[in-house]
């Protein structure tokens, strides 16, 4: 055996709880190695003084005193246990609280934000369109409004009950389709309904709108009017307008 | 372990007074020895027994009745010490006046025998390696039961006994009980 091997052999029979004195490998190693015999011999002193410790005595009454303190722990717990809840109710309260402030101050922020971006992207191109059209309407109503001829022409076929004028006429006169002529005569059934006759067309104070309707829906309307006339010039509706001119 | 053990856990879990003073008058000796050795100070080992007793009672239905009821009582005692000993480290003011006086005091009087000199050297051992080396040798708990109680590796347990007993020795050497060991102490 090596003196290497020895300290950990001792440690070893240490380990066991053996005495090393009667273990034969350490006693041959130690009759010839003083160093390790020391050692051995260090091992034993420690040993044999911490065995000879004296601990000081535990108190008799500690059974008495632990009882005591673990049968008060309930009764003090009782508030602690009051406490925490208390204590874990604030908490959370105030948690909730940081976190609503968050979220509203976030909302806030984010409300701010599309407040401020978002509407000018969204609400102005709307208006500016909405005000485009309405002008554009204003503008083909004082179009259309400008040209005499169609005028003149529907406010005698109006004016004039009895006239004879046949609707191709008409048509050819104002350089409209037959349909279209048709249905902007008084008393005509068109998309607006059946049309109270009108003094004239393009007059004045006149037009073929009902009373009713108020100024704001009136260009709206003669949009629809326009393109409905546009449809119109398109159909074929010579001999249905034929039937009902003559009825 | 004996059944006797269990039986007396047992009627501790169902409430019975007499069979929690039996259990605490059975183990407290036990209990005190390792935080009398750890904490070094009567009046704070016997607080921290009567604490560590009270827990055990409390956390008595965690036990598990497959092992044996000492180490885990003594586990419970030992982190008790440690976390007292934390706190002690966290109040250097405090406690650092203590320590000097004490060291002080047990340096400045000749050790009167080899216990004296034992527990002194004791007392510079980390916490770790003399918390297992008094469930080794104090309380001669197998090394399994240690690495349980202690909660870590088997072989930790180990190298921190075997540390313990080398810096004991290299302390007794220092202090000249072991005079013939001064070239050992270098070693260590």
């Amino acid at each position: 055996m090596k003196c290497d091997e020895f300290e950990a052999h001792l440690d070893e029979i240490l380990d066991e709880r053996r005495r090393p004195e009667w273990d034969a490998q350490l006693r041959e190693h130690s009759a010839c190695c003083p160093r390790c015999r020391d050692l051995a011999s260090a091992y034993g002193v420690l040993l044999e003084g911490f065995r000879s410790l004296k601990l000081p005595e535990c108190p008799a009454d500690m059974p008495t005193r632990v009882l005591e303190s673990h049968l008060a722990r309930p009764r003090l717990a009782f508030p602690a246990k009051a406490a925490l809840p208390a204590a874990a109710a604030a908490a959370l309260f105030s948690t909730a609280a940081a976190v609503f402030v968050a979220v509203f101050l976030t909302r806030d922020g984010q409300r701010e934000q599309v407040a401020y971006v978002a509407p000018p992207i969204a609400q102005v191109p709307v208006a500016q369109t909405k005000v485009k059209q309405i002008e554009q309407i204003k503008f083909d109503l004082e179009q259309w409004k400008k040209v005499p001829l169609v005028g003149a022409v529907f406010a005698s076929a109006a004016d004039n009950d009895k006239s004879t004028v046949p609707y191709e006429e008409l048509a050819k006169g104002t350089g409209r389709s037959l349909a279209n002529v048709v249905l902007r005569m008084p008393g005509v059934a068109g998309p607006r309904g059946v049309r109270p006759p009108q003094p004239s067309y393009g007059q004045e104070g006149g037009g073929v709108w009902p009373t009713h309707m108020s100024d704001e829906l009136r260009p709206v309307a003669e949009s629809v009017t326009e393109t409905f006339d546009l449809i119109l010039d398109t159909l074929p509706v010579t001999f249905w307008a034929s039937n009902t001119r003559d009825s | 372990m004996s059944d006797d053990v269990r039986e007396l856990v047992d009627r501790c879990l169902r409430g019975d007074q007499s069979a929690m003073l039996q259990l605490v008058d059975t183990y407290r000796g036990q209990v005190f020895g390792l935080c009398y050795r750890m904490l070094r100070h009567r009046q704070d080992a016997e607080d921290v027994t009567q604490e560590s007793f009270v827990r055990a009672l409390k956390s008595l239905h965690r036990w598990d009745s497959e092992r044996e009821f000492l180490p885990w009582l003594l586990a419970i005692a030992g982190n008790r010490c440690r976390t007292l000993l934390s706190t002690r480290k966290r109040q250097p003011a405090a406690t650092s006046l203590v320590e000097q006086v004490s060291d002080k005091t047990l340096e400045h009087a000749a050790a009167k025998n080899l216990a004296e000199e034992v527990e002194l050297a004791l007392e510079t051992l980390r916490e770790e390696y003399r918390q297992a080396f008094l469930l080794f040798h104090q309380h001669e708990l197998s090394y399994q039961e240690i690495s349980e109680a202690l909660d870590c590796p088997l072989g930790t347990v180990k190298t921190w006994v075997h540390r313990a007993r080398r810096e004991l020795i290299a302390r007794l050497a220092q202090r000249g009980v072991v005079q013939e060991l001064k070239n050992e102490v270098r070693r260590v």
